[in-house]
C-alpha cells in the first residue's frame, strides 16, 4: 500500500486530527450499548404491528447503501414504464380498431377478452346443406308472401 | 496478517449470527461498537446523536445479515451501512448541529509518538487548553461539507487506507484523494491559530 507521506502543512494538520483518535466514550460504554440495543429490539418486537414490521424491512431493503441508488432509480423507472405501457396496451385494446370505415369483411381485431377472428359469413354449420331435390331439402314448401307485400314486389310465378 | 485473521472471525461470527445465533450478533455489536462510534462521532460531532445512530446502525445490520453474501468483509460492509446512515443523517441534520465532546484517553495520548512531539512542542499553556483544541477540532470538521468530513474521520483519524474507504463510499481513489487534499486545505484555514 503507497499512501502518501504527509508533509508539511499536511502533516501539521495530520497531526492534529491525530488527536482526535483518543477521544473515547467511557469504559463499558460497548457492554452498556449493547445492552440497550438489545432491550431496543426487544421492544420493537412487541410493538410492532406485522405490516410495520414489513414496511421497515422493505424500508432497509431500499435504503442506504444496501442497492445502489443508480440501480432504485432505474428499476423505478423501469416500473414506471412497464405500467405505463400496460396502460396504453389496455387503452388500445378497449378502444378496438376504427369502425369509420365500416365493418371490416373479415380480419381480426382485439377486443379486452381475447383475440377473436370475425368472418362476416354464414354461421358455421357442422354438416352441408341438402340440395334441392334431395331428401330432407326444403323445396316442396311453396313461400307465398304475405298481403301486405305490395303486387309489384312480389317474385314473378 | 492481523487483519485477515480478524476478518476469519468475523466471517465466522457472521455465519452463525446468520443461522440465528444471537450471541454471536453480540459479539460483533461489541467488537465494532468502539470503532464505529469513533466513526460516527467524528462525522456527528455529537455524542446523543452517535449513540443514536449506532443504535439504528446495528439494527439495520442484524436486519440485513440474512443477505450479506461476504463479497466484502464485514468489516467494510458494515462500515457502508454506517457511513450511508450517519450521511443521511447529516443531510436531514441540515445546519442544526450541536456538538459535545468525548472524553480524552489520556495514556493513550502520552504513548502516541506523533503527537507526544505535537504537543510537546506546545507551551503549557497549550497542554492545558487540550479541551480548548479539541473543541476547535470538532468546530473545523463541522465546517467542513459530509463528504469531506467522512474521509477525513476514516483516513486521519481512523487510519483507513485509501483503497478501502474507496470501497465503502462507493468512489474512485482518486476521488478519495482529491477530498482529502481539499479537507486539508480547509483544516488548515480553520486552525490556523493552533499553528503558532
Amino acid at each position: 500500500m503507497n499512501e502518501p507521506r504527509f508533509s508539511g502543512d499536511d502533516a501539521w494538520v495530520a497531526s492534529l486530527l491525530r488527536l482526535k483518535r483518543y477521544e473515547r466514550p467511557e469504559a463499558g460504554y460497548a457492554a452498556d450499548f449493547l445492552e440497550r440495543f438489545r432491550e431496543r429490539q426487544r421492544a420493537e418486537l412487541l410493538k410492532g404491528s406485522a405490516t410495520r414490521l414489513w414496511l421497515e424491512r422493505l424500508a432497509t431493503y431500499l435504503d442506504g447503501g444496501l442497492v445502489p441508488r443508480w440501480m432504485l432509480a432505474t428499476g423505478a423507472g423501469a416500473a414506471a414504464a412497464a405500467i405505463g405501457g400496460l396502460v396504453w396496451w389496455g387503452g388500445q385494446t378497449l378502444r378496438g380498431p376504427s369502425m369509420a370505415g365500416g365493418i371490416p369483411r373479415s380480419g381480426v381485431y382485439l377486443d379486452s377478452r381475447a383475440l377473436v377472428p370475425v368472418e362476416l359469413q354464414g354461421p358455421f354449420v357442422p354438416f352441408p346443406a341438402p340440395e334441392v331435390g334431395q331428401a330432407g331439402s326444403f323445396d316442396h314448401i311453396q313461400l307465398v308472401p304475405p298481403d301486405y307485400v305490395a303486387p309489384d314486389l312480389r317474385p314473378s310465378p | 496478517m492481523a487483519r485477515k485473521v480478524d476478518a476469519n472471525g468475523d466471517a465466522e461470527l457472521v455465519r452463525r449470527a446468520q443461522a440465528g445465533e444471537t450471541r454471536a450478533f453480540d459479539e460483533l455489536v461489541l467488537k465494532f461498537t468502539p470503532r464505529l462510534h469513533g466513526l460516527v462521532y467524528n462525522m456527528t460531532s455529537n455524542r446523543e446523536d452517535t449513540d443514536d445512530l449506532l443504535q439504528d446502525i446495528f439494527a439495520k445490520a442484524y436486519r440485513s445479515l440474512k443477505r450479506f453474501r461476504g463479497h466484502s468483509s464485514f468489516y467494510t460492509w458494515i462500515y457502508t451501512i454506517a457511513v450511508n446512515m450517519t450521511l443521511n443523517f447529516l443531510k436531514k441534520r441540515g445546519r442544526r448541529q450541536t456538538a459535545s465532546l468525548e472524553q480524552m484517553d489520556a495514556e493513550g495520548m502520552d504513548r502516541d509518538g506523533a503527537l507526544a512531539g505535537l504537543l510537546s512542542r506546545s507551551d503549557p499553556v497549550h497542554e492545558t487548553h487540550i479541551h480548548e483544541l479539541q473543541r476547535r477540532l470538532n468546530e473545523a470538521m463541522l465546517r467542513l461539507s459530509e463528504d469531506h468530513r467522512a474521509v477525513v474521520t476514516m483516513f486521519d483519524i481512523q487510519g483507513l487506507p485509501h483503497s478501502e474507504i474507496s470501497e465503502i463510499l462507493g468512489v474512485s481513489q482518486g476521488t478519495v484523494r482529491s477530498r482529502l487534499f481539499y479537507a486539508h486545505r480547509q483544516l488548515q484555514n480553520f486552525l490556523e491559530e493552533f499553528r503558532k
